[in-house]
């Protein structure tokens, strides 16, 4: 459904798309992961033929996309960053305004729109000014206004800034509502939670580059992160420790006052082997815990960085 | 997609509080200010009652014409069955008495030359002053030439010396209008002229590179062409009908006749109002700079426009007409205040600033279509 072939996009001596690639498939929840600055909104304006790009191709539903392939712009929705809605309109006029650009037909259109307010929960606020709105529910209107027309292809950048986190929820399972229905979705953010929670695809961006692209195990899997294992022991000596640490599934071994953490590949599986040992040497435990890595731990694998450092 | 464009963007300029303040409320609340301060502009060149005056007489003293008779005979203003002067005659220290006491407004005391006794400065006692003074030079003038030439017709030379039927104030317009009017002139002018601020927001409503609204409208299926000219007509309704509420406000409201030439004044305010409104769109879509910097930029714009035209100061109009006459040509200022003053005062406007204005309109037009024309953006 969109496909960037080696675009590159420079602002002066800035390179803010760096011979990026991108393909998503129809039926996905595409997510693009990065911080801030590491080039995700320009990547969806150039595949909207906003701006003017180096170098590269950019396909929408296989033809080439440029600012008057309206037959294309039709099947497309868009959900940006800010708060986009004429601030004069009520939330009614507003969803049936942005909706009237893709479909002429009155009637039609009204029943799209009812279901658009129906979908966001604004039925209350409909004759509301958006300036009367709280921030969640201008994120709703935003939204409605992006998905009226039922577009094939929705985009959505950082839909979720400044949203509670009730109002968060609403959003992610509206958005895995309207795939169910069909929708192929793109969506970026920087918060990793986010996109691990409803992204079927995702591609970690960092300085206009894709680094590293798959699905949440597969990027996982990529980096060879193992899970982590923290244990809370009740006695130990310098011995049992060296004698853990030997064990041949374990990568790595830090103890943080009375806890234990271990890194593990394929956690779960080596449990028992590790109790085991323990058990062996008399070493009470007191608390056991399992965490897959995060894209976060992704993130830091491979840039030396944190996404959280990132987000302002 | 063309009429829900338009639909909503009237719907959305008719709500915006702000705009309407100033294409509106303002122009109304200027011209109810014009009103109270020069309602009476008009009015106050004529006296409305006669002037009372008290006369003293000096027989004893050479006297070709009887100063009295004359100012008895001077009615109250043309074609009027009043006499200018109520006179009472009086001895000298009566007519003192008189003066200090209020009831006459001066005295006049024959001789060579008359004397005028007044306690104060008024309009009266001017007016009193200046035909006293008329009658005395004619006086001493015609004495004079009976003193070198005895035989001269003196009849003829008295008329003569009669100024005012020689110079009369004719106006070039036939459908006279009062002096205040100017001010209500100048008002429509900076009123259509304000549409400019307006028609920046036009543009700035639909660039993907001015504002978020302006990237979502770019995204859709409807031609940028489709959105700006429905978007641009809806500013351009509203800006008329906001100048037309002005008018009907001026006309009916305060009772000011603005001429019998209505039609051609409406007819100037709406190509002002439109060459506001593609002023403001050239601007727009020529700057670079978000949605504060472009207004900012399009009031700067109309401000210098009307200042250089004369809207702040008539005599910034004549310098730059007399020594920058190229800037008054292409200025938009310039074109809509000649249009109207043209109006104001020969009753009818002349077509070249109907066309001058047209062409700006042309060209502002074209400034933002071929700005416009670009397809990208180098930057959002």
């Amino acid at each position: 459904m969109i496909e960037l072939t080696n675009v590159v996009k420079r602002y002066g001596d800035l390179v803010a798309l760096d011979h990026f690639n991108l393909q998503v498939e129809q039926g996905q929840i595409y997510g693009l992961l990065g911080p801030n600055g590491s080039g995700k909104s320009t990547a969806i304006n150039s595949m909207l033929a906003l701006l003017a790009i180096q170098k590269g191709e950019i396909r929408i539903f296989g033809e080439p996309m440029t600012p008057t392939s309206y037959h294309l712009k039709r099947d497309i929705g868009l959900v940006p960053q800010e708060v986009a809605v004429m601030e004069e309109l009520t939330v009614q006029e507003n969803i049936d305004y942005f909706c009237g650009l893709y479909i002429s037909d009155h009637r039609k259109r009204k029943q799209l729109v009812e279901e658009a307010i129906a979908f966001t929960g604004l039925d209350k606020f409909r004759k509301f000014l958006p300036k009367k709105l709280s921030g969640g529910l201008k994120r709703r209107l935003n939204i409605a206004c992006g998905i009226a027309h039922k577009p094939r292809l929705l985009i959505l950048d950082e839909p979720t800034v400044a949203v509670d986190p009730q109002s968060r929820n609403s959003i992610l399972e509206g958005i895995q509502e309207l795939n169910r229905q069909g929708t192929t979705v793109l969506y970026t953010s920087h918060y990793m939670e986010e996109v691990e929670q409803i992204c079927t695809m995702i591609t970690i961006m960092d300085k206009g580059k894709g680094i590293l692209t798959g699905t949440r195990e597969e990027l996982t899997a990529a980096v060879k992160l193992g899970d982590q294992v923290s244990l809370r022991l009740l006695n130990h000596t310098e011995e049992d420790l060296e004698a853990i640490r030997s064990l041949p599934f374990i990568n790595r071994a830090d103890l943080m006052e009375d806890r234990l953490v271990l890194t593990i590949q394929r956690g779960e599986s080596r449990l028992a082997s590790l109790i085991h040992t323990l058990e062996n040497r008399n070493i009470a435990v007191a608390e056991l815990n399992v965490r897959q890595p995060s894209l976060n731990d992704v993130f830091l694998e491979i840039t030396g960085k944190e996404l959280r450092d990132h987000v302002s | 997609m063309f009429l829900n464009v338009y639909r909503y963007n009237l719907k959305s300029a008719f709500r915006q509080k702000i705009m309407l303040f100033w294409s509106l409320a303002f122009p109304i609340l200027m011209a109810t200010f014009f009103f109270v301060a020069f309602g009476n502009i008009g009015a106050s060149e004529r006296l409305k009652e006669p002037i009372r005056i008290a006369y003293v007489g000096q027989p004893q003293a050479l006297q070709m014409v009887n100063l009295r008779d004359i100012l008895a005979q001077i009615p109250l203003h043309e074609g009027s069955s009043q006499e200018m002067f109520d006179i009472r005659d009086a001895s000298e220290a009566e007519a003192r008495a008189l003066v200090q006491e209020k009831q006459v407004s001066a005295a006049v005391v024959a001789g060579d030359p008359p004397r005028i006794l007044a306690d104060k400065v008024s309009v009266s006692q001017v007016v009193v002053k200046q035909v006293v003074e008329q009658v005395a030079t004619t006086q001493r003038t015609i004495m004079n030439l009976m003193r070198t030439d005895p035989k001269a017709p003196f009849q003829e030379i008295a008329t003569a010396l009669n100024t005012s039927q020689y110079t009369q104030a004719v106006p070039v317009n036939k459908d006279l209008m009062q002096p205040d009017i100017i001010y209500y002139f100048a008002l429509l002018a900076m009123a259509s002229l304000g549409a400019s601020t307006a028609g920046a927001f036009t543009i700035v409503s639909q660039q993907a590179n001015k504002s978020p609204e302006g990237a979502r409208n770019t995204v859709s299926p409807t031609s940028k062409w489709s959105r700006v000219f429905a978007n641009g007509l809806s500013t351009y309704t509203v800006q008329l009908a906001t100048t037309l509420v002005v008018v009907g406000y001026i006309t009916l409201v305060l009772g000011k006749s603005l001429g019998r030439s209505l039609p051609e004044l409406l007819l100037i305010v709406a190509m002002g109002t439109l060459m506001g409104v593609a002023m403001g769109m050239a601007i727009g879509a020529l700057s670079r700079g978000n949605e504060n910097m472009i207004v900012g930029f399009s009031v700067g714009a109309y401000m210098l426009s009307s200042f250089l035209g004369g809207l702040m100061s008539a005599d910034i109009q004549r310098l730059v007409d007399t020594n920058l006459p190229w800037l008054a040509a292409i200025n938009p200022g310039s074109m809509i205040v000649k249009a109207l003053y043209s109006l104001f005062y020969y009753g009818q406007t002349e077509a070249r600033y109907l066309l001058q204005m047209l062409l700006a309109i042309l060209v502002f037009a074209g400034l933002a279509a071929i700005s416009l024309r670009r397809r990208y953006h180098d930057s959002i």
